[in-house]
């Protein structure tokens, strides 16, 4: 089956002499799944999202949607990929109305009852304009022009950095349903508490590089945290200090552990195994 | 394309307001200053007594007389039409400046550059219709500018010819051109900075470029026609330029050999003989000559001039495609 998304060597240098953005990164994302892509600010996320988007150019290495090379054929990439971007690049003076008017003007196949529908029900009014409806709102928004493209391959740049508990759950809500419809969703966020519970699938990007690409509930069956004291001869990933500065390990097992770690902390020993092999080096 | 014009309405509504507004109150101006200089009523044989060229009224006809309708219209005619005319050079200039700039650059600036271009799947669609409300906007207030300034020049000198080079550039046909070109610009700035407020800095920079542009395209073409048309000086009187090149611009003075080479008063003198009284030789061997060109050649330059600005206003708007279509939406 032809993957939904495909990175193969990717790599990303804004300017000579500056580090990399993105550091020979391959990835394989199939059709329907719900792929958390998380990292410090930084890592590169925006970068990996933007250059599937056609929007940046690799220094070297290829980025397929749905098998359409990004860079050779980027008006039929597009098409497969609805986006929405760190804020949702909304304008302000026109109305949701006028927004699904205007997407349809853009993209004839674009679903404009059915992302009327998406926003009647989550109570947003058509009428009002962009700058009255709230962060949510206007995420919710963003994400109803997205959707209505019908695109198989659904990519999230950070939209949930600039919203309340509340209106992160409603959004990642709407994304599960569209997954549950076959929709393939790649969502960058530095907020991985979030996510546990509607990602499949967890891909770690430390400064520029894949550190993690695991099925998320293989990984939590798989990690487990141990004081640092107690780790010796475990396959310890990283380490860090809890909340009572403890320092913790984060171990990984070939057996499925008694006690699994959260996604968030799996994903803090994998950043704590990055800094230090950097520190390191 | 519709919903495409509705929304570049509405996102620039205050904008096209403001030009709209603008331009209306300097066509009003023109065809109402056109209504009080007509409402003076000089008559023909006032204008010839005042030129000296007829026997109209004298006194109130006649320079230095007492104040009458003549020296009323050339005053108004100086302030008055003169002001408009003078706002008329830089309005389309302001409009395309204006409207142009954040045509790409605030869509950049304002974050919404990535949803439409993740929407288009052509960027050049988009970019498309995102031209056609300003572009119409532009080409129909600037075409009732060009109108009303027509107006306004045929009726600043009822006693010259009809065809002439005063106020070249600024009535007529050209004021769309110039409007469009410096629209073109601006958005082509807009979309190479991405930012607001420095692509107003290029553009407006790049506005003076096209208006200074515009005046020296101006003066080598006239310079490239003055030694095409060629007037013999009666040494008697010399060559009233009103006579010698009726509406239009003398250039300069000079001689003419007998086999029609034309040479500046250094170039002649050198060919005149030792021993010989300079003058009296190139009068007596030389023709001496005006050059300068006629008001009938001004539909040739307005025609040149409006496809000079066209010009660049379409490859303005191609560059700008070019750029859209490469170009980080960020």
């Amino acid at each position: 089956m032809t993957p939904a998304l495909e990175a193969s060597g990717l790599t990303k240098r804004y300017r000579r002499g500056r580090p990399l953005a993105l550091d020979d990164v391959t990835l394989t994302v199939p059709p329907g799944s719900f792929v958390a892509l998380v990292g410090p600010n930084g890592a590169g996320k925006s970068t990996l999202i933007r250059t599937f988007m056609g929007f940046e150019r690799p220094t070297a290495g290829t980025a397929r949607v749905t098998g359409v090379d990004v860079h050779r054929d980027p008006r039929g990439a597009l098409s497969a990929i609805g986006y929405v971007g760190q804020t949702p690049g909304l304008y302000r003076e026109l109305n949701a109305r006028d927004h699904l008017a205007l997407a349809a003007a853009l993209r004839p196949s674009f679903d404009r009852d059915e992302a009327e529908r998406r926003l009647k029900a989550l109570g947003i009014g058509l009428a009002v304009p962009a700058a009255q409806l709230s962060g949510g709102q206007q995420a919710q928004l963003g994400l109803a022009l997205a959707l209505g493209t019908r695109a198989p391959v659904l990519l999230l740049d950070e939209p949930l950095a600039s919203l309340d508990p509340l209106a992160r759950r409603e959004f990642l809500t709407t994304v599960a349903d569209a997954v549950t419809e076959g929709t393939t969703v790649l969502l960058a966020s530095h907020i991985v508490g979030d996510l546990e519970g509607f990602c499949d699938r967890v891909v770690v990007l430390a400064p520029a590089r894949v550190c993690l690409d695991a099925d998320t509930a293989w990984a939590q069956a798989h990690h487990t945290l141990v004081p640092l004291a107690e780790a010796d001869g475990r396959e310890v990933i990283g380490s860090f200090a809890d909340r009572r500065g403890t320092h913790t390990a984060l171990v990984r097992s070939d057996e499925p552990v008694a006690k699994p770690a959260s996604l968030d902390e799996i994903v803090l020993g994998y950043l704590a195994s990055r800094r230090e092999s950097r520190a390191a080096a | 394309m519709i919903t495409q014009f509705r929304v570049g309405l509405r996102l620039q509504r205050f904008e096209l307001a403001a030009v709209a507004l603008a331009v209306a109150v300097l066509t009003v101006s023109a065809l109402v200053v056109r209504a009080r200089l007509d409402g003076i009523g000089v008559t023909p044989a006032c204008w010839a007594s005042w030129f000296g060229t007829g026997n109209g009224t004298p006194g109130i006809c006649t320079p230095g007389g007492p104040a009458g309708p003549a020296q009323t219209f050339l005053e108004m005619n100086e302030s008055e039409a003169g002001r408009v005319m003078a706002a008329i050079a830089l309005l389309p200039l302001a409009v395309g400046l204006f409207l142009g700039v954040g045509l790409v650059a605030r869509e950049i600036e304002g974050g919404t550059a990535p949803t439409v271009w993740a929407l288009a799947r052509s960027r050049s669609r988009w970019l498309a219709g995102r031209l056609l409300a300003p572009v119409t906007i532009v080409v129909l207030l600037l075409a009732a500018l060009a109108i009303s300034s027509d107006v306004l020049w045929a009726g600043r000198e009822p006693w010259g010819p009809a065809l002439r080079f005063d106020d070249a550039g600024l009535h007529g046909p050209v004021i769309v051109a110039k409007g469009l070109a410096a629209l073109g610009l601006a958005m082509l700035a807009g979309a190479v900075v991405g930012r607001m407020l420095p692509a107003v800095i290029v553009a407006a920079a790049l506005a003076v470029v096209l208006y200074l542009g515009g005046e020296v395209a101006r003066g080598l073409w006239l310079s490239g026609e003055a030694s095409r048309h060629v007037v013999v000086v009666d040494p008697a009187h010399g060559v009233d330029v009103e006579l010698g090149f009726p509406g239009g611009t003398f250039f300069s003075g000079g001689w003419q050999t007998a086999d029609g080479r034309l040479l500046d008063d250094n170039s002649a003198l050198a060919l005149v003989p030792a021993g010989q009284e300079p003058w009296a030789w190139m009068y007596a061997n030389l023709t001496p000559v005006q050059t300068g060109v006629p008001g009938t050649l001004y539909p040739e330059w307005a025609r040149l001039e409006t496809t000079g600005f066209a010009v660049i206003a379409v490859g303005a708007v191609a560059g700008t495609f070019v750029v859209v279509r490469r170009r980080r939406p960020l």
